[in-house]
This record gives structure tokens, sequence and C-alpha cells, in this order.
């Protein structure tokens, strides 16, 4: 089309441009026609502040369930000691301080009440080690750690998806002193300023470390090697590193203060008795275990908890599943992650379990049971 | 606007996430916004549309290996597929299809002064979203799958088992409606101040 002088000629979407072909409009109506498919566009309902990461945080727990999964199934090699803990700097913790860390890793801090009380009151350790390797440097910024997690915000620089990858990524493991992996919990990243920031977390509960730790990245790319001539619409791809791992020696002290309520508390609703076990309070993170006997136990099982104290809900209730508890029972336990500075709570706990969901092989097949399962307690 | 190589790159985060938890959040952070406007405006309250965009999502997440390995869509177009189903079964479970009134075609308008009323002392946006309500309930669902989320032609037409050529028709003409509807609403406004 060419509607005369229209300033916005380049850019007409293809409707517009159909609209004036079957002369539905003149050349007059593009500009205030363009105007209100703009505002149309703009009407998008918004959802509310906070909504978004609560979410994301959910969904975050069930690919981390799923990628523990996939762990136990390929029972994963343990390391040997070999590793050298060559540079090891010890950094002082800024008490009262401000510490710096770039925007991007405080943003991904805030998402997290726990982490993010630990940053403002100094209780955590600002690093600011840098390790170049090849092309990249690893800057390790901030670290955090206490019985239920060791958190790490880092930054890669110089590190850009070559154009013959489609995707690329880092694969990340941390290993303790003595050679001990530490299994990842979940992890954030963003790379819209230029430099990749990640968050990660790792599981520290029932793990007996020491301070000093070997973070290990490398970077890589997937290929897209075509569709699969069998099966059209798979893209066949294959991972390839990119460059040599960058190892990191850091120390970051655990703060091993931990609250601790074992119990045998018990709520029965559709005839289906489920048992609160443990309470674990940590600085940061606060966890629950559940256990139940599964209605169907060829489905894996996902109870939905609301904790709450009396200041309100807590945000959060991430699954892990707990292996090797009750399972001589048949009983399947689910360990429920809050990430909140509860540790000085001193009141009134309630933990109620609304849904079991069993998940069958797709992922639409659901048996979903409602009900309440209430716990109230406090912690010692 | 989205391309082929965003396909292939989101059908390859997918691939990742099992061994890169963070590909996920990647996804997520992209389809967010799309997914919860398109479900706010079908059901107009906020509380159900955060139940019904946390089904969504956990939905998604279940099913990744069936996308992986089966689906012939685009990854947008696979996402709101299930969108669309689980608000369809949002209606089903409370026993009707949508508010009668949202399926009142712009040829059966109320008259003017009760249009008017409707919309009195709205922002123009919101006016825009009550008109939407007023379009033929295939044309409204082509238009928020277009302008508020973002998908292309093609995927709106695997979505709605449609013939591309007929989403283009849907959008013009929806769009020309909405033209029209604004342009007689401002003149009832200027004829009765």
């Amino acid at each position: 089309m060419n509607p005369d002088n229209s300033m916005r000629e380049q850019a007409l979407p293809a409707e517009v441009n159909d609209m004036f072909t079957e002369k539905l409009i003149t050349a007059q109506d593009v500009e205030p026609l363009l105007n209100l498919r703009d505002t149309l566009i703009g009407s998008a309902p918004k959802a509310r502040a906070g909504f978004q990461s609560q979410l994301a945080l959910r969904l975050e727990a069930e690919i981390t369930q799923q990628h523990y999964s996939m762990r136990r199934i390929r029972m994963p090699k343990s390391l040997t000691a070999r590793i050298l803990l060559v540079v090891v700097a010890v950094l002082t913790v800024g008490v009262g301080g401000v510490l710096a860390v770039n925007s991007i890793l405080r943003q991904f801090i805030s998402y997290d009440a726990g982490l993010n009380a630990a940053f403002t009151s100094g209780n955590s350790v600002q690093l600011n080690q840098s390790q170049t390797v090849g092309n990249y440097t690893l800057n390790l910024q901030w670290a955090n750690a206490d019985s239920n997690r060791l958190t790490l915000g880092f930054t890669l620089a110089g590190f850009a998806c070559p154009v013959e990858y489609v995707v690329c990524g880092i694969k990340v493991k941390l290993v303790s002193q003595s050679g001990q992996e530490i299994p990842m919990i979940d992890g954030r990243a963003d790379d819209s300023h230029g430099v990749y920031t990640y968050l990660y977390n790792f599981n520290l509960a029932s793990r007996n470390v020491d301070h000093a730790f070997r973070l290990e990245i490398e970077p890589y790319g997937m290929t897209n090697d075509g569709t699969d001539p069998d099966q059209p619409n798979v893209i066949r791809g294959h991972t390839v590193m990119l460059g040599e791992p960058i190892r990191l020696d850091f120390s970051a002290a655990v703060n091993n203060q931990v609250r601790v309520f074992s119990t045998l508390l018990s709520a029965t609703d559709h005839d289906i008795p489920v048992t609160l076990r443990r309470v674990m309070v940590s600085p940061t993170q606060t966890r629950v275990v559940v256990c139940f006997v599964p209605p169907a136990p060829e489905r894996s099982w996902t109870t939905i908890p609301h904790l709450t104290t009396r200041d309100g809900d807590v945000a959060g209730g991430a699954v892990n599943y707990v292996s090797g508890v009750g399972e001589s029972s048949g009983e399947i336990c689910n360990e429920h992650l809050y990430n909140a500075a509860l540790f000085d709570y001193t009141g009134d706990w309630t933990l109620e379990i609304t849904e079991l969901v069993g998940f069958g092989k797709q992922g639409s097949d659901q048996q979903r049971i409602a009900g309440s399962w209430e716990f109230q307690f406090k912690v010692p | 606007m989205p391309d082929a190589l965003d396909d292939q790159r989101e059908r390859l985060l997918v691939e990742q996430i099992p061994r890169d938890p963070t590909a996920f959040r990647n996804l997520y952070d992209l389809y967010f916004g799309r997914v919860y406007s398109y479900v706010a405006a079908k059901v107009n309250d906020p509380l159900d549309a955060e139940d019904l965009v946390s089904d969504i999502f956990l939905q998604v997440v279940k099913c990744l290996p069936q996308f992986k390995n089966q689906h012939p869509f685009s990854f947008a177009a696979w996402v709101f597929t299930i969108a669309r189903n689980t608000v369809t079964d949002f209606y089903r479970r409370q026993g009707r299809t949508f508010d009668g009134l949202q399926w009142e075609t712009l040829d059966n308008e109320p008259d003017g002064i009760e249009f008017d009323h409707a919309l009195i002392e709205q922002e123009q946006a919101a006016e825009l979203n009550n008109m939407m309500k007023l379009l033929p309930e295939r044309r409204r669902e082509v238009m928020l799958l277009k302008y508020f989320s973002g998908l292309r032609n093609n995927e709106i037409a695997q979505i709605l088992h449609l013939d591309e050529r007929t989403v283009a028709s849907h959008l013009s003409r929806g769009l020309k409606d909405l033209y029209e509807a604004y342009a007689k609403k401002r003149s009832i406004e200027r004829n009765n101040p």
C-alpha cells in the first residue's frame, strides 16, 4: 500500500495493509488506526506486582524436582579428593557495610526474602574474586552460606554466543574441600547487559562441609544439526564446550545455626493421613518435610503447601522429593523450601496442605485430591 | 515479532532444561506476560486468572518432554493451546461458556445511549477492552492471541484450527470493527457532551 505521507509506512502491519488493499479504509484512516492498534496492544491486562516471581519460584521447584530425578537415575559419580585448593582467599565480612554487587545480581537477591535479609544485614560475603581462562573471565562477587543452602552470585564476561550456535549456556559445578559435589537447587541468569549474571543456590542440608569450595563453570553452545529425518518436528543439536573449564577456589564461612523441629504430627482428609515430619529453619531458608502413603503409587505425587506465621503467608513452597525417608512403609516424602528469613521467628506456625497431585506419565494426566491437612506448631 | 530462529532457539532451550535449570527461566520470562494477558482478558477476575496461569505453566513444565519429542507446533503455539484448553476447562467446570453478553456481535450492539453509559468516564484502553468483548467469539479470540499475546498468524491458525488467510481476515475485520465502534462512540460523546 502507499498511503500518502504516512510516517509509519515502513512498519505497517499486514492486517492494516490488508484493510487498505480491500478498501475497508482510506489513507487518512491509517494513522488513527495504527494509534488505536497500539492502544489496544497496550491495554492488555498486566499481572499484579510479585505474582510473576512467585510463580517462577514454584515452577523452578518443579524443574528442580525433574532435575534431581535425572541426577538420581544417572547416579552421579563422586569426585575424588584430587582437587587441590590452591588459591583460597578468605575475605572478611563487612558487617553493617554496603556490599557492592552488580545491579542485576542485587535484583536477583531482592527476589529472595531470605537472601535479601542476609544481604542487607551484612551477614553475607562479598568475594569479588576473578579467574580468567581464554576469553572468559569469571567474577565471583557474592556468597551466602547457611546450613540449608549456599548461594553464589557471579558474572561471566567475554562470553558471547557464537553465531553458529543456536543456544549457549554454562555448566556449573560446586565441589567441597573434601571433593564432595554439592547439588544445585536452582538458579537465575541474565544476559541483557552485555555480561552474563548468575545467582545459583546449592543444597547444603545434611552435608558436613567446611568453608572452602571450588566453583567450576564451562561455557557451552548448542548446535542446530537440522531436523530428524524420521521426526521432522524434532530438531537435532549437540553440545559443544566453548573453552576450558574455569575453576575458582573460594572460602565462604557456613553459618551453622539451625532450628530443627522433629515431629509426627498427623492430619487426615479423604482417608489419607499426612504426617509433618520435620521443620528446619536456617537464616535464609525454612524447610518442611511432609509424608504420606500415595493412593496410587504408580504416580509421581506432589503436595501443595501453604505456610503461614502470625505475619501472614510465607512465599515459596518449592518441592523436593526426600529419598530414604518413609520408603519402607510405602510413604513418599516431600520437602518444601521457603526462602524466607524466619530464623528469629518464635510464634505459631500453620502449615496446610491443600492438595495432593499425582502426575501420570503424560503431563496432562493428573489425579488431584483437594482437601485440608493442617498442622499447627511452634518451632523451639 | 518471533521468527523461525526463535522457534529453533526455544526448542533447544527446552532440551537444555534438564541440564541447565536457568534455561526454563528464560522461556518463562518470555511467556509469562503474554499468557497472563490472554487469560486475564478471558476470565475477568484477577484471582481466577492467577490460578489459571499457575495451572498453565505447571502443565507446561510437566509436559515439556512431550513438546520436545512429539509436538508439531512452535513452542508459542503449544503453550497457548494449553492456555486455551485450560480456560475452556475452567468455564466448563463452572457450567458456562462465557457471559452471554460478551458474545454479542457489533451488528447487534446496544443503542447509543446504553453504549455510552457502559463506557462513560473510562480510559481509552478500557474502552477498547470493552469493545473487544462485543466482537464475535472467534474474532475476539484471534485478536487476543495477536495483540495481547504477540502470536504470529500461522501460530494462531494452528491453535484455532483455521486457515492463515482466515486469521488475517479476522484481524483486519476485527480492527475495522473496533475502529468504527470507537469512532461512533466519540461521535456520540460529541453530540451528547
